[in-house]
């Protein structure tokens, strides 16, 4: 009769009164389940990257942006919005850098953003603070090959100089001359040339 | 002075008030074991604020009257309802000796208005200016008509069996015997109470899934607080009717007092919970088909057995 | 299918050829052809029609119209095109609807989205954009999204405006001495989720019903055409997240067929593996919403508990639990890690020692049967009629499964059957997603036995086989591709330009929709009561309902 049928099934749904609960951990201040390829917060590193701008093209929503840095090469470091940010994890697949990745979602933070009142967009961005101590290290090293640049280029312009003038002196019939010395010690032996139009 | 705190103490308004704070708690604590669940956690010991923090928001909320609702009956209702459900605690017998008014005729009073409630409920629904309302309100209606008859002569059982209205000599009369030979009709009324008061499987006019919230759809704030004030006074009023009429009020082992009446109110509470989480809800028709081919039928099949019995085992008594 | 020639061969065709092995694939040449050959197709037995999907080609000035017609008990599928003008006022054809019931919602969308006028139709109105849209046919490829995107917040007002005229005349329209009335059983109510039902009726009796969808319309088919091959998964898992992977194998299968990639052993039988999962994750949803319809929420807490187990596998595979971007072309995204199927048998023990107790309580329960033995009942004629499928047809008796009529990834190695319900009706739809949940775990596994035998045996290599080269650009071309979804028949129709980045259009067909279509036809005469019971028996999603 349904009546019986109706108390059997009430005390079968009475015995979960006695199994223990899975809920035993108090997911505020501890995650239940945290493996490694878990997608959390973003952790940019800005000395690998190398400005490539792959993952801003791949994003699907638009949540990344690079942020300008004052340097020549590798100049643009990624920022994300997580607020827009849909956590797929298609910017960490295509970063090109080896062995580490320079955008790492897997084994994120799961709590970015519990605690305190969010009064400001600026607590929804993961921001990259690179130390002034980084800048000057990496301006000082743009410099030094700068410089370096330069004097190479010097270099060869004068020597690709002298070699026009050699060839230009043979043209002309002139023994060879002796190879000058091109290290910037004057030449000793050389004819004192008298200015013309000087001594009338 | 006597009076005064009868009405506002014990057996009145802040009796009512911490009885319905306990319950909800109740409800939800033990429900939560039964859905593999945990239940309010946080506040207090095993989450018995939570409840207390729930009502004292509902108070301070703003009760939003909608354009177009008929004002007598969308705001004065409420409080009707409130006062006509604390009545009954009046005529139980809470504890040896202890009635607020020992009348002959208390059984009939505290039925009738335990009846009455349902009709203050429809002319809430009425008085909304919304079609879910109005559709609840029709609901409680025809649901309280088919279930309040069994109830009645389940309820008027006991009287038969004792031949007297008057509650406490119904309990002092109450033995094992007599519970035995009661209690089909103690199985009648249980039934008829899940129809009364609106439980699984019968919550029809409360069905949240069909038609938004029933009768209680516009209500919000203060408003809501009353109807769900009085909605719990009906528990307290027909469970304390269960208890008294069937289970023998006060009487325990060892000792005689309240505290076995409130055991026995929650023992009651228990059973209907756990029927509550195992059973879904049926339709207004099925339902009607269920009261009025079997219940009412079974109801006066019960009537006869009452007497059968009061002859063979109770002459003379 | 040489019938189906045969009858193709009396009319004007571009071409007619053999497409996969249940499929042949025609283009008429004059469109005007298209109600002829739908009456003798009709005839010969192909009585349903999947889905119908305009492209819009710009360059050609033409309008390509797909049409895709199965038969569901013999296995013959037509793919049908013509083309047809494709300026606004003579972008015309003749609707199917008087002869396939289920073209009805199909060319309403195509006339929404793209400008397509069908002649004849019984009720040609905009469907998911609603009627106040500013700038019609958002799909074509000369909409100006920034425009209209100025012109909705400038005409706000208006918008507004037309709403409330729209509820205002609800009433008007009725006899003023009948009790009939129009109730909204609508978007903000704790059981419809995101749909409009606007419900006609007289006290608890319902006389009419008609669906008003649209309210997550993230116009899914248009964002893939923005995005390159592989970005794109992100939106095609949106279709309904619970469910995502099976919804990512069927584009990718479609992307890899026209870039003529074959991929490894391996990560076909991931993506069923994957597949079964996410199809039990979703069916656990199914079940204990059907009981939630009905007023009872221990069904639904209980199947949170195990379903968190599925989940943690999930998790540990791809890093999220839902939208987990698990299937890229090409194969399957990530590496396996043996240690992850360690997870998987600790869900698959959580199931097995539980679902003793859910069948007999809830399956068998006896109240569930008072409600759901009479009602919803749908013939098996009605589902070839309304192009139903999953789920719902096999519960009114049509056995038709994908994963065993057409088997993609590495389905046809594995040993399953079709499993069918005869009565049709609402409980017999509930029998039959717990019987389909039962075999899916048994396909998980036989799909996790055979995984682990063939690595320690060497013939598989986890971390390196998951995944084959795809070109980033695609040659000019279209494809089918055709997926059992947990909710019933994914259709992909995917075409690409020549040296392609993106999608050029990616059509899904989305089972929900056909399910929706039927709600008037079920619920003539029913009470109020019963409207959440069969909303909720037919598993409907309202995400791939409005895409």
């Amino acid at each position: 009769m349904i009546l019986f049928d109706i108390i059997n099934r009430t005390v079968r749904v009475a015995k979960a009164l006695f199994v223990k609960s899975p809920a035993q951990i108090d997911v505020r201040y501890e995650s239940m389940h945290a493996p490694e390829r878990y997608r959390g917060e973003h952790r940019v590193d800005y000395e690998t990257c190398i400005g490539c701008d792959a993952c801003n093209k791949i994003c699907p929503t638009h949540a990344i942006t690079m942020k300008e840095l004052p340097f020549k090469k590798q100049n643009i470091v990624p920022e994300v919005n997580l607020s827009v940010c849909i956590f797929c994890g298609l910017c960490e697949d295509v970063c090109p850098t080896k062995p580490e990745k320079s955008i790492v979602l897997s084994g994120g933070r799961y709590d970015m953003l519990s605690g305190g009142w969010h009064e400001d967009q600026s607590d929804f961005w993961v921001n990259v603070d690179i130390p002034q101590s980084y800048i000057d290290s990496r301006l000082e090293e743009e410099e030094a090959t700068r410089v370096k640049k330069e004097l190479a280029a010097k270099k060869k312009a004068a020597e690709k100089e002298a070699a026009q003038k050699a060839k230009a002196a043979e043209e002309a019939g002139e023994a060879p001359q002796e190879s000058k010395i091109l290290d910037g010690t004057p030449d000793f032996n050389a004819p004192i040339i008298e200015e013309e139009g000087e001594t009338k | 002075m006597e009076t005064m705190i009868q009405a506002f103490v014990f057996p009145g308004l802040v009796y009512v008030l911490l009885w319905t704070v306990l319950l909800f708690w109740f409800f939800r604590k033990f429900m939560a074991p039964l859905h593999k669940r945990v239940g309010p956690h946080f506040n207090g010991p095993a989450g018995s604020y939570q409840t207390l923090f729930d009502l004292s928001k509902l108070l301070t909320k703003e009760s939003i009257t909608p354009v177009g609702v008929n004002p007598y009956l969308f705001s004065m209702m409420p409080i009707i309802a409130v006062i006509i459900a604390m009545l009954p605690a009046a005529f139980v017998p809470w504890s040896k000796g202890f009635v607020v008014v020992n009348t002959d005729y208390g059984l009939l009073a505290m039925i009738v208005l335990i009846g009455i409630e349902p009709f203050v409920l429809f002319l809430t629904g009425f008085g909304s200016n919304n079609k879910y309302s109005f559709l609840g309100g029709v609901r409680v209606i025809t649901q309280s008509i088919s279930m309040e008859t069994s109830f009645f002569m389940a309820a008027l059982s006991p009287a038969l069996l004792f031949g007297t209205l008057n509650m406490t000599t119904i309990v002092e009369s109450s033995s094992w015997l007599s519970f035995l030979v009661l209690f089909p009709g103690f199985v009648l009324y249980f039934i008829a109470l899940l129809g009364l008061l609106e439980q699984p499987p019968f919550n029809i006019p409360d069905a949240e899934q069909e038609i938004v919230y029933g009768l209680y759809t516009e209500y919000s704030g203060t408003n809501y607080f009353m109807l769900k004030l009085a909605e719990f006074a009906e528990f307290m009023a027909v469970f304390a009717g269960a208890a008294t009429l069937f289970l023998g009020a006060y009487k325990g082992i060892g000792f005689d007092s309240y505290f076995w009446f409130f055991m026995k109110m929650l023992g009651i509470a228990i059973m209907m919970m756990t029927l509550r989480a195992a059973t879904p809800r049926i339709t207004l028709k099925q339902m009607l088909h269920f009261s009025w081919h079997y219940m009412v039928p079974i109801s006066l099949v019960n009537v006869a057995w009452i007497m059968l019995a009061k002859a063979l085992f109770f002459t003379g008594a | 299918m040489q019938k189906i020639k045969d009858i193709l061969a009396a009319f004007e065709t571009a071409y007619v050829e053999d497409y996969k092995k249940i499929w042949i694939k025609a283009k008429l040449i004059q469109s005007s052809d298209l109600l002829a050959v739908a009456q003798a197709l009709k005839t010969e037995g192909l009585r349903s029609l999947s889905t119908v999907s305009p492209t819009d080609f710009i360059d050609e000035d033409v309008m390509e119209m797909n049409y895709f017609f199965e038969d569901l008990i013999t296995k013959r599928n037509l793919w049908l095109k013509c083309e047809i003008p494709r300026e606004r006022e003579r972008c015309k054809i003749d609707s199917l609807t008087p002869l396939f019931a289920s073209a009805n919602w199909h060319e309403r969308e195509a006339f929404s989205m793209f400008g397509v006028i069908f002649e004849n139709h019984p009720d040609l109105r905009e469907i998911i954009v609603s009627e106040d849209f500013i700038g019609k046919a958002p799909f074509r490829k000369d909409f100006d999204w920034l425009k209209h995107e100025e012109d909705s917040l400038k005409n706000m007002q208006l918008i507004v405006d037309a709403f409330k005229e729209e509820q205002a005349t609800n009433e008007v329209n009725l006899d003023p001495d009948s009790s009939e009335t129009v109730l909204n059983w609508g978007p903000t109510h704790p059981a419809s989720g995101p749909i409009r039902l606007k419900v006609h009726c007289d006290g608890e009796e319902v006389i009419s019903v008609d669906p008003d969808i649209g309210y997550v319309w993230r116009a899914l088919e248009h964002l893939v055409t923005q995005k390159d091959f592989v970005g794109a998964i992100v939106a095609v898992e949106r279709l309904c997240f619970m469910d995502n992977i099976n919804s990512m194998t069927g584009y990718c299968m479609a992307v890899e067929e026209i870039a003529d990639v074959e991929i490894t052993e391996f990560a076909k039988w991931m993506r069923v593996l994957l597949g079964e999962v996410a199809r039990v994750s979703s069916h656990f949803m199914g079940l204990g919403g059907f009981f939630n319809n009905m007023g009872l929420h221990t069904l639904g807490m209980w199947n949170m508990d195990t379903r968190e187990f599925f989940l943690d596998f999930l998790e540990s595979y791809s890093g999220a639990r839902i939208a987990t971007a698990a299937i890229e072309p090409g194969g399957v995204r990530y590496g396996l890690d043996m240690s992850m199927l360690d997870e998987l048998q600790k869900a698959i023990e959580k199931f097995d020692s539980d679902i003793g107790e859910v069948e007999a309580i809830f399956v068998k329960n006896p109240t569930m049967k008072l409600r759901a033995k009479k009602v919803g009942v749908i013939t098996a004629d009605e589902v070839l009629e309304f192009g139903l499928s999953g789920i719902v047809a096999r519960g009114s008796g049509v056995k038709t499964d994908i994963r065993i009529d057409e088997p993609y990834a590495a389905y046809a190695q594995v040993d399953m059957e079709y499993i069918t319900r005869d009565a049709g009706a609402s409980q017999d739809r509930f029998v039959m997603l717990f019987e389909d949940l039962k075999q899916s775990v048994k396909i998980i596994k036989q799909a996790k036995k055979h995984i682990e035998d063939e690595v320690a045996s060497g013939a598989f290599n986890p971390t390196k086989d998951h995944m084959v080269k795809v070109p980033k650009k695609l040659p000019k071309g279209e494809a089918i591709s055709r997926v059992e979804w947990a909710r019933g028949e994914v259709l992909m129709h995917l075409v690409t330009e020549d040296k392609a980045k993106s999608p050029y259009r990616l059509k899904m067909r989305a089972p929900s929709f056909n399910h929706t279509m039927m709600l008037d036809h079920l619920l003539k005469g029913k009470t109020l009561s019963d409207i959440p019971l069969i909303f909720g028996s037919l598993y409907i999603c309202q995400g791939d309902l409005d895409r």
